[in-house]
């Protein structure tokens, strides 16, 4: 019976029995937690009340999965250029990628979106706002899809570089052939994470009204005022998206484990 | 093989990590370097490998001249085979491919012709049955002479060797040092760091001892380990026999 809720080690594999028992304890207590939140607040559910905006959140929804499918694209372009500046020997681009980088991860996300869009997609006079939000986006997540790859640059050892060099490989063959491969391989589960994020992170575009998910689940609820159902759902919709991603993220974690 | 080294430095930083270093071998099919460490021998082996450049001095190998250009020393790299002290092999590729891919990018063979000399080269030294083994699946001494038979398939010049077997244990280091010993007896030319003394005793022709960045003395396998040739040399041997 003890078995069951306490294992001697955390890293200890529980059986399948245990496994499910704390699955459906956890379950029973968040729905108690909310329970009770709904019970002191006097709140019917009622999830059928969705069904009349459906349109709206396939839209919505529709244009996350675009908006953050492309974005992943982009993203990962801008951090494979960026972290090559990093490693450029031209100092102005070493310094623009650091500033870059620097400035990115520094200040808040909110704030960026805000900025970008007033200011400097006003000043060009870029107004569609899909695609004002991929860039914005784009541009946030490749800051730290750099710092992945660096990362990952540096993890691959300095004897690799100098046996690549005596076997007559150039820098860019070196590159290519050898550190790429392996940096793509360790720095998959990483990448796939940040990928969740932007996901996520996708949503706070709803502040220049862009129209994804979040923004119409939000229309909807200054509608029908069912908040609780409203925003049920709309987490529900990220999380349909971002456990897939974790869960590759695992699945590779251990594919390539045994390589290191 | 003849090699000709004058006024050779090479300085990191403060450091004099060979200092006007003077050496001249001509004909010696197998010659051992040895001496103390960080006196300047992986420096020396780098240098002729074509994988560093110095800070100024002359080298030549087989009577031409390195030219220390970027270009240059990537068509000369062609020319040398160089084995490092451990993680010599890429580990993402198999035994086989970490052969084969620098025969095919760097020296344009085609993928037929490469995997053909790969498998003769593995089968020669027999290592055939590791071809597909990764890295990490193979012992530390396999993964010597796999690199070593590497080095071999581009028939270099002169191989050399950087301590090879000093990451090893007694016993895969004997399998590495019949491998060399081997090699010897087929001709190749080696120039291999050791601190196997008596390993360097039996398979060279010269043997060059290297201390703070000069030659510190050089002869044939019998002179070199009669006592009196240097006060320096000396003081090593004494320890090492010790």
């Amino acid at each position: 019976m003890k078995n069951l809720f306490i294992v001697k080690d955390y890293k200890e594999k529980s059986g399948l029995l245990a496994k499910w028992t704390n699955i459906i304890l956890v379950g029973v207590f968040i729905s108690a937690v909310l329970f009770i939140a709904l019970q002191r607040l006097d709140y019917k559910l009622d999830f059928t009340v969705l069904w009349d905006y459906r349109i709206k959140f396939i839209r919505g929804y529709g244009i996350t999965f675009l908006l953050a499918g492309i974005s992943i694209f982009i993203s990962i372009l801008i951090g494979l250029i960026s972290a090559a500046a990093l490693q450029s020997r031209i100092n102005f681009f070493r310094y623009l990628a650091r500033a870059y980088i620097e400035g990115i991860r520094g200040t808040p996300f909110l704030v960026q979106i805000i900025f970008f869009f007033y200011i400097i997609a006003n000043s060009v006079g870029l107004d569609n706002r899909f695609i004002a939000g991929v860039l914005i986006l784009s541009i946030f997540t490749g800051a730290y899809v750099t710092e992945i790859i660096r990362g990952g640059i540096q993890s691959i050892p300095e004897s690799q570089w100098i046996t690549a060099k005596s076997l007559g490989f150039s820098r860019l063959q070196t590159y290519r052939y050898i550190i790429f491969p392996q940096v793509f391989r360790r720095i998959l589960p990483a990448l796939a994470g940040q990928m969740s994020s932007l996901v996520k992170d996708s949503s706070l575009l709803s502040v220049i009204a862009v129209s994804e998910f979040t923004m119409k689940v939000l229309e909807v609820d200054s509608i029908n005022f069912r908040t609780f159902e409203n925003l049920t759902f709309l987490m529900f919709g990220y999380l349909v998206i971002t456990i897939p991603i974790s869960l590759l993220s695992k699945w590779l974690e251990r594919k390539y484990y045994y390589e290191s | 093989m003849n090699l000709e080294i004058k006024n050779l430095n090479m300085r990191y930083g403060e450091e004099m990590a060979l200092n006007e270093l003077e050496l001249s071998i001509k004909g010696d099919k197998a010659v051992a370097v040895i001496g103390p460490s960080g006196g300047g021998k992986s420096t020396l082996l780098r240098i002729i490998a074509g994988i560093e450049n110095p800070t100024s001095g002359f080298v030549s190998v087989n009577g031409a001249p390195i030219d220390y250009e970027e270009k240059k020393l990537r068509e000369y790299r062609k020319r040398i085979g160089m084995v490092f002290q451990a993680y010599n092999l890429f580990p993402h590729w198999t035994a086989l491919k970490n052969i084969t891919v620098p025969l095919i990018k760097v020296y344009g063979m085609h993928k037929d012709e490469a995997d053909n000399a790969a498998i003769t080269m593995l089968k020669h030294f027999g290592l055939m049955e590791h071809a597909g083994k990764l890295p990490a699946q193979l012992s530390g001494g396999q993964q010597q002479r796999i690199s070593i038979a590497r080095a071999m398939v581009r028939k270099p010049e002169i191989l050399i060797l950087d301590e090879p077997t000093s990451a090893l244990d007694p016993q895969l280091t004997k399998e590495v040092l019949d491998m060399i010993l081997a090699l010897k007896e087929e001709g190749t030319n080696i120039l291999m760091a050791t601190h196997e003394m008596a390993f360097a005793k039996r398979a060279s022709d010269r043997l060059v001892f290297i201390e703070s960045g000069k030659v510190g003395g050089e002869g044939g396998p019998i002179e070199f380990f009669n006592l009196g040739m240097s006060k320096r040399l000396d003081e090593f041997l004494s320890h090492v026999f010790e």
